[in-house]
């Protein structure tokens, strides 16, 4: 007897369960719908590559993975037939780009352009989001070498010498799927200069941005503004702003990028500050970076 | 593992340390060696010392009897007679003053010392002689 009056207490308590979960549950629901359509989610791929031509991306490589670019400046197209428009000459830049995590990025390369070894660092601060912040952050810490000999071997020279540093705040935003468009507040830094009247502080105002035209092909430009404290700095009045077109083609695992430009290096502080070539005096070159993304580490 | 700690490994601060607490400089050469203008002695500029010695250093990895044809386009600077061709053509000034309208030497893309550029300039005017 009371077997049976403690199983139909069990039956009713379950039946009480089950109604009361589908009730809250419709209540949940209606919530939901009501308050967050959809939870904040990231904002993908705002660049193709982790360059936009030559000024950085908020694009990092993903934790675990080795990049390897290749970049390659002609000579300038107004060489001629002569010349093939520059393709006689080359300028090189080898780089490998490797995840530490999903945030952080490191990167080495060695550049043609006064023998430099450069590495940097790049920081994702905070990312896009759909409902939410509107803006990706990424800072870039960068170092040049300079590993030409000295000018003159007979004075004493230094180590630091040598060294420039860039530190840049990449401040992106995919508008919609075909634009995205950054801002790039840059900061150049030389411990030597030639006279007293160069400036060894930099600052540069950089843009970028790309539209895509189709799936796998994307159109980029970017520019750079030197800003000027002081009206004799040679080492302002003798380069100019640097400007590039180019066009981006992905295919499976490789991005090729192709592009006309008036720099001809390709590391921070060269193609910021040391442009000598202007767009108007027909001082263009052609130029290709190629990468390629092994998975190192799942 | 805290959120610190999963963003700030060991690792990673060595290498952030490492670009951004290096110490800058404001240095310029002027001030750590003198003026360019003054320790840059033009007097004597010959051909056997000065402008060898400074095409030996800057052009001849390439542009030598032995390189030349496979790595230097041909154009030979270690012999005088055949150096003379590109004094006289204004190739060599338009090269190393990276002017328009001619090949910018050396490749790298930076310019030769403005020191040696003179050196050169001095010598062309003075006659180019073999001397």
């Amino acid at each position: 007897m009371a077997h049976q009056m403690t199983s139909r207490i069990y039956i009713y308590l379950l039946g009480m369960f089950f109604f009361c979960v589908a009730d809250a549950q419709e209540d949940l629901e209606s919530l939901l719908d009501e308050l967050a359509p959809l939870p904040p989610q990231e904002v993908m791929a705002t660049f193709k590559s982790g360059k936009v031509i030559n000024l950085h991306t908020n694009e990092r490589v993903a934790a675990g993975n080795l990049e390897m670019r290749i970049s390659h400046r002609f000579g300038r197209l107004n060489g001629g037939a002569y010349e093939l428009w520059g393709l006689d000459q080359s300028t090189i830049r080898i780089g490998l780009d490797y995840g530490l995590s999903d945030r952080l990025a490191i990167g080495l390369g060695r550049n043609s352009y006064k023998k430099i070894y450069d590495g940097f660092v790049k920081y994702s601060i905070v990312s896009q989001k759909n409902n939410g912040f509107p803006l990706s952050m990424v800072g870039v810490s960068s170092i040049a070498i300079n590993s030409l000999r000295f000018a003159d071997e007979t004075r004493e020279n230094y180590f630091r010498s040598r060294l420039t540093y860039v530190h840049q705040l990449v401040l992106a935003r995919k508008f919609s799927d075909r634009l995205s468009l950054e801002l790039v507040p840059s900061w150049v830094h030389y411990n030597l200069v030639t006279t007293a009247t160069d400036q060894s502080d930099i600052p540069v105002l950089a843009a970028g941005g790309r539209i895509k035209v189709s799936k796998r092909v994307s159109i980029n430009a970017e520019y750079s503004y030197r800003i000027q404290f002081n009206d004799d700095a040679a080492n302002i009045n003798d380069f100019y702003d640097s400007f590039s077109v180019g066009v981006d083609i992905e295919t499976g695992g490789h991005v090729f990028q192709l592009q006309f430009t008036n720099s001809l290096p390709m590391v921070e502080m060269g193609f910021l500050t040391e442009t000598n070539d202007q767009w108007s005096a027909g001082g263009i070159h052609f130029g290709f970076n190629i990468t390629r993304e092994f998975v190192l580490k799942h | 593992m805290t959120v610190i700690g999963k963003y700030f490994k060991p690792k990673i601060v060595v290498i952030l340390s490492f670009l951004w607490c290096t110490s800058c400089y404001y240095e310029n050469e002027e001030d750590l060696y003198g003026s360019l203008i003054e320790t840059c002695d033009l007097t004597e500029i010959t051909y056997g010392i000065e402008v060898k010695a400074l095409l030996n250093t800057h052009c001849t990895v390439c542009h030598s009897t032995s390189s030349a044809a496979s790595i230097g386009a041909n154009i030979v600077l270690d012999d005088y007679a055949l150096l003379s061709k590109y004094v006289d053509n204004g190739k060599l000034m338009g090269s190393i003053n990276h002017e328009s309208g001619y090949q910018a030497m050396p490749k790298s893309g930076a310019k030769l010392p403005a020191c040696d550029i003179a050196k050169v300039q001095t010598w062309i005017d003075n006659g180019a002689s073999n001397d």
